[in-house]
C-alpha cells in the first residue's frame, strides 16, 4: 500500500517550493532564475536581484535569504 | 562279642532290620576286671540301650514315618557313645539299668540293635573309664544331664553356620568393588596413542579497543566509543546445491491470552516507502469470537511465527466472508508500529524551541510523552545534525516525526519486526556507482531462486541537486563526483537542512535514484543460513559466473498452511525487491 501511496504521488504533478533570484518584474508577474540556470515564472511582489522562495507556476512566498551554495560531491 | 542277628522279619522297607540273640548275654564274671568292665559297659550300654531303645522306638517309629526319622535318630547314637564312656565307671548302677535293659531285650528287634551298637562304643569308653573306676553312681546322671546340654550344644552349633554364611555374602560387594578397581587399573589396549596437540590460540583478528572517550554526563553509564572505520560484516552466502530443504512452519497466535488460530494464508510486507509492516491473513470465520478486543479501542495484538521468525501484528480490520460450504474471516492491519501512529496515537504537537538539538535527539524525545519513554528504542544510522531551536516544529504522531526527521537527511524508517524498535536507515549507505568496492551483504544464487522478474525502469540522469535549507540553514549543490553536474535535478527546499550533513544524505537519496535501473523480484524460501533478507541489505544475485547487486527495497513473506485434509505442505516464501543500476 505505501508503493501505491508512493505511485501516486509521483503521478500527481505537484509544485515543489523552491529559491530563486528574480530576474525580470512584468507587472505581477516575475521571472526567477534558479540556482543550476533555469528561469521559471510566479505570480507576487519583488524586486530584481532579491532572492525568494517560490512555486514553480504558483506564487512567491516570500523572500529567501541569499547566499552561494556549499559544493558537495557525492 | 555281640552277634548281629538278621533276624528281622522282611517287611519289604529299604530297612536293614536286625534282631538281638534271644539268649542273655554272656554272664560276667565278677573277678574278671575286663569282662566287668564290659559287662559294665555293656549293661551300661544296654541301660542306654533301654533308654535308648525309647529312642530307637521313637526312632523306628519315625522310621515308620520315613527314613528322614531314623537319620535323625544317629547323632542321638553318638551322644550316647560318649555317654557310654561316661557311664562305664559305673559297675554296680549299671547292674540295675542292665537288668532294666534286658527286660527290653526282647522287647523289640530295634531296641537290642540300638543297644548292641551302643556297647560297641561303650568299649571304646572302657580305656577312658578305667581310671575314674570308683565314681559313684551318681555321676551317671549328671553324665547323662550333661549329654542332653550336649545335644542342644550340637543342634545349636547349625546356626552358628547360618551366622557364618552372612559375613560371606556381606563380603560379596568386596569382591565386586575389587573387580571394578580392576578393570579401572585395565592396562591400555594395544596401539599407538599420541597425546592431542594443543591448538595453538587464534590470534585476534578484528580487535576493539574500549575507549572511554564520552564526554562525562554525570551517570553511572559506561560510554564507550569507537574510532575508526565500521565493522564489516562478511557476506552471508547462500550455497548452490541441487536441493535446498526448508521445514516450514507458520503459525498464528493471539497474545494476550497464547491463544492459537488456524491461519491458511497469511502475508506481511514492509518496503521503503512505509514505517510499517503491513499484513494480511484468512482464518475461519470462526475464530471471530476469538478476536474481539479485551476493552473497546483496544487493540488486538496477534503474534505470527514463519519458520521460526516471529512478528508482532496488530488486527486494524476484519471483515466476514460467507459462502455456500465455506466462512472465512481476513484480517489485516500494521506491525506494532502502528501503536505510533493513527489512529492509536493521538496527534501532538513536536518542536525544540527550548533549545538546539540533534535530529536524533528530536526523535528520541517524540518517542515521549512529557518525559516519559513510549517503551520504543531508536536505531539512528542516519546522518545526525544540528537543528536549531525552533527550526523544528512538527504537529503528528510520534512515528511520523521521525519519519519526517529521516526524509530531511535522505532516509527512512523501519519498525522491528517483533521488537519496539525503530531504525532509520539512509536511502543509499553507498552511491550506486560504488556499488562495485563494497561487501554484499548476502549472495543469492540461481538456484535458490523459485522466481525472477525484472522490470526495466529508465530514470532521467541527473547528477547534480541544490538543496537549501531555511534562512538559518545551508544552501548546498550537491554533485556526483566525476560528472560535470549539468543535469540538475529539481531542487529541494527544506527547514530542517540545516546542516551539510543533512543536505549531503537528502542530495544523495536524489542522485541515487537516477539513470537505467532493474526492479528485480527475487522469490525464495525462507532458508537456515540467511532468514528473511531486510530491506536496505546490498545483496548479489549470481547465476554462474555473472552477477548482479542491488538494494534490497521491498520484502514480503507469505505463508499458505493447507487444511488438514489436504497433503500439500505449508509453504513459506519470502519474495525481495531489489533496486540494481546498471
Amino acid at each position: 500500500m505505501a508503493s501505491l501511496l508512493e505511485y501516486i504521488r509521483s503521478a500527481v504533478p505537484s509544485a515543489p517550493l523552491l529559491i530563486g533570484e528574480v530576474v525580470a518584474v512584468d507587472g505581477a508577474t516575475l521571472r526567477i532564475q534558479q540556482p543550476d540556470g533555469s528561469l521559471a515564472m510566479a505570480r507576487g511582489t519583488a524586486t530584481v536581484g532579491e532572492s525568494v522562495y517560490f512555486r514553480p507556476g504558483g506564487a512567491v512566498e516570500g523572500q529567501a535569504p541569499s547566499g552561494a551554495f556549499v559544493d558537495i560531491e557525492v | 562279642m555281640t552277634d548281629l542277628l538278621f533276624a528281622g522279619v522282611l517287611t519289604g522297607s529299604p530297612h536293614l532290620v536286625f534282631g538281638g540273640s534271644v539268649a542273655a548275654p554272656p554272664e560276667v564274671l565278677p573277678d574278671d576286671t575286663v569282662s566287668i568292665g564290659r559287662a559294665c559297659g555293656f549293661e551300661a550300654a544296654a541301660g542306654m540301650g533301654a533308654s535308648l531303645a525309647h529312642v530307637a522306638e521313637t526312632a523306628q517309629a519315625a522310621s515308620a514315618a520315613g527314613v528322614n526319622g531314623w537319620q535323625a535318630a544317629a547323632p542321638i547314637g553318638t551322644a550316647a557313645a560318649d555317654l557310654s564312656r561316661s557311664a562305664a565307671p559305673v559297675t554296680h548302677g549299671c547292674a540295675d539299668v542292665a537288668s532294666g535293659a534286658l527286660s527290653h531285650v526282647g522287647h523289640a528287634a530295634m531296641a537290642w540293635q540300638s543297644a548292641d551298637r551302643l556297647a560297641g562304643y561303650g568299649r571304646a569308653g572302657y580305656g577312658m573309664a578305667a581310671p575314674v573306676r570308683g565314681a559313684a553312681a551318681n555321676r551317671w546322671a549328671p553324665a547323662a544331664s550333661i549329654g542332653l546340654p550336649c545335644r542342644h550344644a550340637f543342634q545349636a552349633a547349625r546356626p552358628a553356620h547360618g551366622v557364618t554364611r552372612p559375613r560371606l555374602w556381606h563380603a560379596r560387594p568386596v569382591d565386586a568393588g575389587r573387580v571394578d578397581r580392576q578393570q579401572a587399573a585395565m592396562p591400555p589396549p594395544p596401539g599407538l596413542w599420541l597425546p592431542s596437540p594443543i591448538p595453538p590460540t587464534p590470534p585476534v583478528q578484528h580487535p576493539v579497543n574500549l575507549l572511554f572517550r564520552a564526554a562525562l554526563d554525570h551517570t553511572t553509564h559506561l560510554l564507550f566509543g569507537y574510532i575508526g572505520p565500521g565493522p564489516v560484516a562478511g557476506a552471508v552466502v547462500i550455497p548452490t546445491l541441487r536441493v535446498y530443504i526448508v521445514i516450514n512452519a507458520a503459525s498464528l497466535r493471539r497474545v494476550s491470552n497464547n491463544l492459537s488460530l488456524p491461519v491458511s494464508n497469511i502475508s506481511i510486507s514492509i518496503d521503503t516507502a512505509g514505517a510499517h509492516w503491513t499484513w494480511s491473513a484468512v482464518v475461519p470465520l470462526s475464530a471471530l469470537d476469538d478476536l474481539q478486543p479485551a476493552a473497546p479501542a483496544e487493540p488486538v495484538e496477534l503474534e505470527a511465527e514463519l519458520n521460526g521468525l516471529t512478528w508482532r501484528l496488530l488486527v486494524e480490520r476484519m471483515r466476514e466472508t460467507e459462502r455456500f460450504g465455506s466462512a472465512s474471516l481476513q484480517l489485516g492491519g500494521r506491525g506494532i508500529a502502528a501503536a505510533l501512529s493513527e489512529p492509536v496515537f493521538p496527534v501532538v504537537s513536536h518542536d525544540n524551541v527550548a533549545g538546539a538539538l540533534t535530529a536524533q535527539q528530536i526523535a528520541d524525545l517524540a518517542l515521549s510523552v512529557n518525559g516519559v519513554p513510549l517503551g520504543w528504542t531508536l536505531g539512528w544510522q542516519c546522518a545526525d545534525w544540528l537543528i536549531p531551536a525552533g527550526g523544528w516544529v512538527h504537529t503528528g504522531t510520534p512515528l511520523s516525526a521521525i519519519v519526517r526527521l529521516a526524509e530531511a537527511a535522505g532516509g527512512y524508517v523501519q519498525a522491528d519486526r517483533s521488537a519496539k524498535t525503530l531504525s532509520v536507515l539512509p536511502r543509499y549507505p553507498l552511491a550506486p556507482w560504488d556499488w562495485g568496492s563494497a561487501t554484499p551483504d548476502i549472495v543469492l544464487p540461481a538456484s535458490a531462486v523459485i522466481e525472477r522478474g525484472a522490470e526495466h525502469i529508465v530514470r532521467p540522469g541527473y547528477n547534480v541537486v541544490y538543496v537549501a535549507g531555511p534562512a538559518a540553514g545551508v544552501r548546498a549543490r550537491i554533485k556526483r563526483t566525476g560528472s560535470a553536474g549539468d543535469q540538475a535535478a529539481q531542487m529541494v527546499v527544506d527547514s530542517l537542512v540545516t546542516h551539510a550533513d543533512a543536505a549531503r544524505g537528502r542530495g544523495l537519496s536524489i542522485l541515487g535514484d537516477t539513470g537505467p535501473q532493474q526492479m528485480i523480484t527475487l522469490e525464495t524460501g525462507i532458508l537456515p543460513v540467511s532468514g528473511i533478507i531486510p530491506v536496505g541489505a546490498l545483496m548479489d544475485w549470481t547465476r554462474g559466473a555473472t552477477s548482479r547487486r542491488g538494494l534490497v527495497r521491498a520484502l514480503a513473506v507469505s505463508a499458505s498452511v493447507p487444511s488438514g485434509a489436504g497433503r500439500d505442505p505449508v509453504r513459506v516464501r519470502q519474495t525481495v525487491t531489489v533496486e540494481s543500476h546498471g
